[in-house]
């Protein structure tokens, strides 16, 4: 690195915060994309956003790229430094700042990880409803940046709808605050919604005012078997039809049963799909609900309905989902490349049939698990990344079956975003004229493109 | 069998996912304030650039393996099940192999291979026994207990620490200064100079042949000729003297006829357990902690147990019993016998329990283990205990100076020490 560079950031964060030696930096150079690598010029892992802002006031002037990161566990390359610069690492402002349940708001910095926040609330009584499967390690601040999803989304939303207020550290070092604190907000544009899902190109996160709820009072899940995956696709849609939106819908397919029975030694039905529904609320509400969804389910032609009212009972019916990813690569001798597409939900059962189809046609062993109640599919390729006609294939069939997603009025990413993985595909998904809108975006706020260059195709 | 240890964590870790579940639980990431290098996904992609030839051996590379405990918490959070904590060991062996530590980790090193051989990791060989020495023991049989050279001999762990923490500049002098230690006539003048210290860890070790003779256990005691389990050299990588070493163990349990080791610490039982038969051909030596003895004895007789004054007592499982080991219900089993005693359990306990603080880091980077270790006992005093109890000798090292870093008033005492004071009163 050059000595000036080092030299002025060592005088921001202090010596032990600037890593520049191949050891220290290596494992800056990937995230869970793992097939997307870049090395930085270095790590600088600050403490505050005034140290921050300073960093990227001298990066914008020297025309460095900055990459802020929080834990690296987006799948689609956001935060691998593909063009060298300076890896900003959030990880250490980790504080919960306020937790308010007067005004049901708790504001926090960038790296405060998920799960250590989601268990910090609970304390009150409280929850922030977006719940990522990677929260045990994910941060705040890519949870923002990412606009991260899961599986409460259908009845709760994603990220985007949960975040109030966020601190800004702009490209030229200005520091922003935008919206407000407060539940309704309409002055001007909505900057905040902007920044959710923008996956630092505008601009680093460094604090946010997020939306809290009390915790629902009562949970049931219920399981049922289909013998077609189309069928168990149309259900979700019949379970809205009869007026009832449940807290989760979560769909695992043949592939996923059939791995976790040869992993966990257990026998399940001989099914192609397996639903489980989650309601919650008040108790009474919860009770009627659940006989509701039961019926549903029986009349869309699913077999061995169970309701789960137990924590034992849950994770019993859970064990399909939860050791999926686990058995999938054990069982296959591959490893698991997860993708992501969404599709409106009256057209899950062609999407799963045609998603089986294109893999079957280029040879990829695929399993879908899908937070099926808002359309969302994860389709887990089995792939030998060490060979690379395979991964050559399989990104084939991924690219198949994002055009064809698109084809069908579905995106191309329903919650893990674009990174490097879909810039490509971006453009075809939203035409020439939203993509030169975008540009014009980030150039208002980086003219010099410093942000996390090449990112989102920008 | 060493490779093939190698060979299947290399297979292992091609399903790693990268999704970075293993920082959740990473007692040593926590306390370097999430610093990626020295968590285990970090050390996961650096140990494969290392075997790739992508980065070389250095002493800062090292750094990275060498602040691991090798507490295995990762392991049991991978959604894969892939130990990261044998990604250190085997990163370790390699840098070693390169003779690529700094001075004073290579003078760790040397100081294990000779002490180890010598029957006592803290080269207090000559004064190993001596706690036994008044005590009446059954003999003649084919289960021994094993004393433990880290329980016998702790106190000497404990002030090296304890010198290192405070005169850290001169950690090469000072430890090529321990080795005197082991000279049998210097060692009888620290053992009464340590007497003190030497009690707080050999009176587990009485406390515990007490409660065999209660439970009427047969058993031996090999004494002097002890050999040590040689955990240390397993986990700071030394893989060939460990092979070797284990095998030469194997042969002295052979001549003396053990088919069975009872131990009350569970690091020799942890290595005894899960390491031993992937270096030794034939392995057959059952192995089981105190506290399994006693268990049993409690479930299948009952055994009336009352302490003297009630108290609140937290369990800390420590990472050998609970994740080398398998024994976790146990300890818990045990307690709840006890009148008198009100069981609370901690955050992070049984096989999701976090490490002390131990591990070996104590030794090397020592203010990033007290970190861990004030970390592991604020957690464990959340509940306000009045006692915290555990059974491992590092563990109580660790937690007692996690104690006095935050100046708690909660004492910590030894399960067998709880168990035996219950039995006085009854």
């Amino acid at each position: 690195m050059n000595l000036k560079v080092a030299q002025t950031l060592r005088k921001i964060v202090g010596e032990d915060n600037v890593l520049e030696l191949l050891e220290d930096i290596l494992p800056y150079t990937l995230d869970a994309s793992i097939i997307y690598r870049g090395v930085p010029t270095c790590v600088v892992r600050p403490h505050s956003t005034e140290e921050i802002s300073e960093i990227v006031k001298f990066a914008n002037e020297q025309r460095i790229p900055v990459i802020p990161r929080g834990a690296g566990t987006n799948f689609v390359g956001a935060v691998v430094p593909s063009n060298g610069g300076i890896v900003i690492d959030l990880t250490g402002m980790n504080r919960i700042i306020e937790i308010n349940p007067a005004n049901l708001t708790c504001t926090v910095e960038a790296g405060v990880v998920h799960a250590k926040l989601e268990s910090e609330l609970a304390k009150y009584g409280l929850y922030w409803p977006p719940d990522p499967g990677s929260s045990d390690a994910c941060t705040m601040g890519g949870v923002i940046a990412m606009n991260a999803g899961g599986m409460r989304a259908l009845k709760y939303g994603t990220t985007r709808d949960w975040v109030l207020s966020l601190k800004v550290v702009l490209p030229n070092g200005e520091v922003i605050k935008t919206g407000s604190k407060t539940f309704k907000g309409n002055a001007g544009y909505d900057l905040t919604r902007l920044f959710v899902g923008s996956e630092g190109t505008l601009g680093i996160i460094t604090e946010a005012t997020l939306k809290l709820r009390p915790i629902p009072e009562a949970e049931n899940r219920i399981s049922a078997y289909f013998d077609s995956i189309e069928k168990a696709g149309a259900a979700v849609s019949k379970i809205y039809m009869a007026g009832i939106v449940p807290a989760a819908m979560e769909l695992m397919d043949r592939g996923i049963i059939t791995a976790v029975s040869k992993w966990l030694g257990k026998k399940f039905p001989d099914m192609d799909a397996y639903l489980i529904v989650s309601v919650d609320g008040l108790r009474s509400e919860v009770e009627t609900l659940s006989n509701k969804v039961e019926q549903v389910l029986k009349e869309s032609g699913a077999s061995q309905v169970l309701r789960a009212t137990t924590k034992e009972e849950f994770d019993e019916i859970w064990l399909i989902r939860s050791e999926g990813a686990t058995a999938l690569p054990n069982i296959t001798g591959k490893m698991n490349v997860t993708h992501d597409v969404c599709v409106p939900i009256n057209k899950l059962p062609e999407a799963f049939k045609t998603i089986r189809e294109i893999c079957n046609k280029y040879g990829i062993p695929v399993a879908i698990v899908s937070h099926a109640g808002d359309g969302n599919v994860h389709a887990i390729f089995s792939v030998n990344l060490q060979d690379p006609e395979e991964s050559a294939r399989a990104k084939k069939a991924h690219d198949e079956m994002c055009r064809y997603i698109i084809k069908i009025g579905g995106t191309i990413s329903g919650e893990h975003g674009i990174g490097i993985d879909k810039a490509e595909l971006l453009v075809e998904e939203v035409g020439p004229v939203v993509m030169e809108l975008m540009r014009a975006i980030k150039r208002v706020f980086d003219p010099n493109n410093i942000m996390n260059p090449g990112k989102m195709g920008l | 069998m060493k490779d093939k240890n190698f060979n299947t964590l290399i297979k292992k870790l091609q399903f790693c996912e990268h999704c970075g579940f293993c920082r959740s639980v990473c007692p040593f990431l926590e306390a370097s304030n999430m610093e990626e290098s020295v968590g285990p996904r970090g050390r996961k992609t650096l140990f494969l650039s290392l075997f790739e030839n992508k980065v070389q051996p250095t002493p800062r590379l090292a750094q990275k393996f060498y602040m691991c405990g090798v507490c295995r918490a990762c392991a049991v959070k991978c959604p894969q099940g892939i130990d990261i904590s044998e990604v250190s060991v085997h990163a370790r062996h390699k840098i070693i192999k390169a003779s690529a530590l700094n001075p004073f980790m290579k003078k760790v090193a040397d100081s294990l291979v000779k002490e180890v051989k010598n029957g006592d990791i803290f080269g207090a060989a000559a004064t190993k026994a001596k706690w036994a020495e008044n005590i009446n023991m059954s003999n003649n049989s084919d289960t021994v207990f094993f004393a433990s050279c880290m329980d016998t001999s702790m106190a000497y762990g404990e002030l090296l620490v304890d010198v290192l923490e405070k005169f850290g500049w001169a950690e090469n002098t000072l430890m090529s200064l321990s080795g005197l230690a082991q000279k049998p006539g210097i060692n009888m003048l620290f053992d009464k100079f340590l007497a003190r210290k030497s009690d707080f860890y050999r009176k587990s070790l009485v406390n515990t042949v007490k409660l065999l003779n209660k439970l009427n256990v047969r058993f031996s005691y090999l004494g002097s000729e002890e050999p040590c389990c040689g955990a240390a050299l397993h986990t700071y990588g030394l893989l060939d003297e460990f092979a070797e070493h284990a095998k030469n163990v194997y042969k002295i349990f052979k001549e003396k006829g053990v088919r069975r080791l009872i131990v009350h610490n569970p690091i020799c039982g942890g290595v005894f357990k899960a390491e031993y038969p992937s270096y030794v051909d034939g392995w057959d030596i059952e192995v089981k902690h105190v506290i399994e003895v006693v268990a049993e004895a409690i479930e299948n007789n009952g055994i009336n147990l009352r302490l003297p004054e009630p108290a609140k007592v937290v369990f800390h499982d420590p990472c050998y019993l609970a994740r080398f080991m398998d024994v976790v219900n146990e300890p818990r089993v045990v307690l709840k016998a006890i009148e008198n005693l009100e069981l609370i359990e901690p955050p992070n306990s049984k096989r999701e329990t976090k490490c002390c603080g131990g591990g070996g880091v104590e030794l090397i980077y020592r203010d990033v283990a007290t970190r861990a270790a004030v970390n592991r006992v604020s957690e464990l005093n959340a509940g306000n205990p009045d006692i915290i109890s555990s059974c491992c000798p590092v563990c109580a090292l660790m937690i007692k100076k996690g104690i006095k870093n935050l100046k708690l008033n909660v004492k910590y005492i030894d399960i067998v020490d709880l168990v035996t004071d219950s039995l006085s009163m009854t």
